[in-house]
């Protein structure tokens, strides 16, 4: 690959409700005790009202960038939890027996509503991760095929009613995120991405996740760097999902990674936003006038699957 | 008659201290841990079963203050202490009534045998606590303890040494039992084995402890053999460290890679494509045991109770000074790291590995 390809204008959503940590408690959408929730950073999270949905929350990542579809090229549509990858009218089909009622794709109406002409690629299966296998994809797509230019990525999920809103220790918020990918100038050059999966874990317990995480993120950060033939010390920042802080302290430790480098900025405000976290710390991170020209930042991101992807990313301009 | 007692007789060391004890045709009182009649007639029968013959039995607790009270101290010559609470987390209340006051008062029935020959205490490596280098064998003095059990063991020395230096006393410091004998079998499971079961089953997610760091280990039939052969032996008032010599001890590093390369034979380890853990700094551990603490659940049960109490030693560089083990038992040290293959193996095998039960963490 010799051309460069950049990612940029990045946005998000977040689901219509606001609770504290306290109150998902005595509603019941903790496994772990609170205070073990609270002391890993988490106060608060967004979660959709019964009639939004995912796409809802899709559709208002994108808008916010606006973009005008005629510059865009193609549409990634990233969904984790399976359902949100259709809007499928389950009472509809029940009446009428067309399976057509099961495929109301969500990427085909955001195609629309954002009039864009060029193709959309529904990416699923790759849980947390889709984001980073979003970026992977349009820029694979880029470099590969000449009608593609700029293409935008979204991820979208709301958890379904009587989800519970805690996941392998880390206190979930229903969001969305955006941003495009192109052959253009823009924020960031992408360096490398890497993705592992490891289908014989795809049942792993909390327990079992928490078993493999410190190993795994290190190791497909180890590769992602590799790939940009960078090491940890040619990273500046790293932008990861919002976890437990003290699991950050721990990998900081094993990486040999100043914590203090590690932008869990939005954390405690927003919790785990399932694909969308990245790009959540990213423009935090952008709004606090970071990174500067010519940093270098790590987007890791584990998830079900189980997945582990991580792209390295270099601040534009000089 | 010329008899010996051994105390926690039907333990883990102790039933092998009697079984070795047999073997030399010695007479044995095996001094059950018994909070009345009908566990110390229970537990006496399952000894007896597992031993096969006939032996004599008492028991009591050591919480008791006249917990030797139905032993006749006429026709003692030799005791074996063996019995302590042996759990990492034990608390220092228990650590001190049970494992201190306990060797107090074995040491006080000592006293009391006009025709005792020798006093065998079974004690612990980890009795040096948080000193690092060369641990001699001779008298410890730890600026501190990784948890109350180390804690224990090194104060019953003190006992010893300072309230019943006329006692012909021997300290047997045992080092962490791997397994049975050379063999690799393992009839108890201790933090090696847990930290064995966690890895196979992919729940160990970092290793605690400097990679280069020797893991001084030993076999229960070593420690055996040493106890007996002490009965009439040499090292009157000295100590005897029971572990391999430094220069055959592993490294903590060596014994990963061996337990990964055995665990890689077995299809379904493989196919669950588990990643080597690790090594992670000692504030790094802490916090995650912080952090499972309070989510709570089976997993933390399991590095709370049995790793993590003992992590401390895995950061510390000790050589133990191991001259006399090998003078008693007139053998060498099996290779740890090919004896702690065929221990994953026979773990495999057995389903050790798979068993997801609660951990009992010994030391
Ligand atoms: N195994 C090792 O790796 C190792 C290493 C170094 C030193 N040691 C030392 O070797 C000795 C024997 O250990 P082990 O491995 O054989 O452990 P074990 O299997 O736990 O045996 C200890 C025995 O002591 C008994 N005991 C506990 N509390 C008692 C009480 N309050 N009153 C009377 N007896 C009580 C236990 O009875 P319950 O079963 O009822 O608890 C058990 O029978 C211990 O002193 C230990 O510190 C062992």
């Amino acid at each position: 690959m010799t051309r460069d390809v950049f990612v940029g204008d990045f946005a998000y959503a977040l689901g219509d409700q606001r609770e504290s940590l306290g109150s998902a408690a005595r509603r019941g959408l903790l496994a772990s005790p609170e205070d073990a929730m609270k002391h890993g950073g988490f106060e608060q999270h967004y979660y959709c009202s019964s009639a939004a949905s995912a796409y809802d929350l899709a559709l208002q990542a994108a808008r916010a960038l606006r973009l005008r579809g005629s510059d865009i090229d193609a549409l990634i549509y990233a969904t984790c939890i399976p359902e949100n990858g259709s809007r499928c009218d389950r009472k509809a089909f029940a009446s009428s027996g067309d399976v057509r009622d099961l495929m109301q794709f969500p990427a085909s109406h955001l195609q629309a509503e954002m009039n864009i002409s060029g193709p959309v690629f529904g990416l699923d299966q790759q849980a947390c991760t889709g984001m980073l296998g979003a970026l992977r994809l349009a820029r694979s797509l880029i470099l590969s095929e000449p009608e593609f230019t700029r293409i935008l990525c979204v991820t979208a999920d709301r958890f379904p009613e009587g989800a519970r809103y805690e996941q392998a220790y880390n206190l979930i918020s229903d969001g969305a995120a955006a941003c495009v990918v192109s052959e253009q100038p823009a924020d960031f050059r992408i360096l490398a991405c890497h993705h592992v999966t490891n289908g014989a874990q795809v049942s792993a317990s909390d327990e079992e996740t928490l078993g493999s995480y410190f190993a795994q993120t290190c190791a497909t950060i180890q590769a992602c760097l590799n790939k940009a033939g960078l090491g940890i010390d040619d990273i500046d920042w790293i932008v990861p999902q919002n976890t437990h802080r003290d699991a950050w302290r721990v990998l900081c430790s094993l990486l040999g990674f100043p914590f203090e480098k590690v932008c869990l900025d939005t954390l405690s405000e927003v919790g785990h936003v399932i694909s969308a976290d990245n790009v959540i710390n990213l423009t935090c991170l952008l709004e606090r006038g970071l990174p500067e020209p010519g940093q270098r930042v790590l987007l890791p991101m584990a998830g079900y699957g189980s997945n582990w992807q991580c792209v390295a990313l270099a601040r534009s301009g000089s | 008659m010329n008899r010996v007692l051994v105390t926690g007789a039907d333990g883990y060391l102790g039933s092998r201290i009697v079984a070795s004890c047999l073997a030399d045709h010695r007479d044995v009182i095996a001094w059950i841990h018994a909070r009345n009649p009908v566990e110390l007639e229970h537990r006496s029968h399952a000894l007896k079963e597992c031993l096969g013959g006939d032996l004599e039995c008492a028991g009591g607790d050591l919480l008791d203050p006249d917990a030797f009270s139905t032993i006749d101290p006429l026709g003692i010559s030799a005791i074996v202490h063996a019995a302590a609470v042996t759990r990492f987390d034990v608390d220092r209340r228990a650590a001190r009534r049970v494992n201190v006051a306990g060797t107090s008062a074995a040491a006080a029935l000592a006293q009391r045998c006009p025709r005792l020959e020798r006093f065998v205490f079974l004690g612990s490596a980890f009795a040096a606590g948080l000193l690092e280098g060369s641990i001699e064998e001779g008298p410890l003095a730890p600026d501190g303890f990784a948890n109350n059990y180390e804690w224990s063991k090194w104060k019953s020395e003190q006992v010893l040494q300072e309230d019943h230096a006329e006692l012909p006393w021997t300290v047997l410091r045992a080092a962490t039992v791997i397994a049975d004998d050379e063999s690799g079998a393992c009839g108890q499971l201790n933090v090696v084995h847990d930290t064995l079961r966690l890895l196979y089953q992919g729940l160990l997610s970092v290793i605690p402890g400097e990679p280069s760091v020797p893991v001084c280990l030993v076999t229960a039939d070593m420690v055996a053999q040493a106890a007996v052969r002490l009965l009439e032996g040499p090292f009157v008032g000295r100590f005897v460290n029971a572990c391999a010599p430094v220069e055959s001890c592993p490294t903590l590093d060596t014994l990963l890679t061996v337990a990964m390369d055995s665990f890689q034979a077995c299809p379904e380890f493989r196919r669950r494509r588990i990643q080597r853990p690790p090594f992670c700094r000692r504030d790094a551990f802490e916090l995650l045991v912080q952090g499972l603490r309070r989510h709570g659940g089976s997993l933390s049960e399991q590095v709370a109770g049995s790793l993590a109490p003992f992590a401390p030693q895995l950061f510390l560089r000790k050589q133990f000074i191991a001259r006399r083990v090998s003078m008693l038992t007139g053998r060498a040290f099996p290779d740890m790291a090919a004896l702690l293959s065929r221990l994953c193996e026979r773990m495999l095998a057995t389903g050790a590995c798979g068993n997801r039960a609660g951990v009992r963490t010994i030391a």
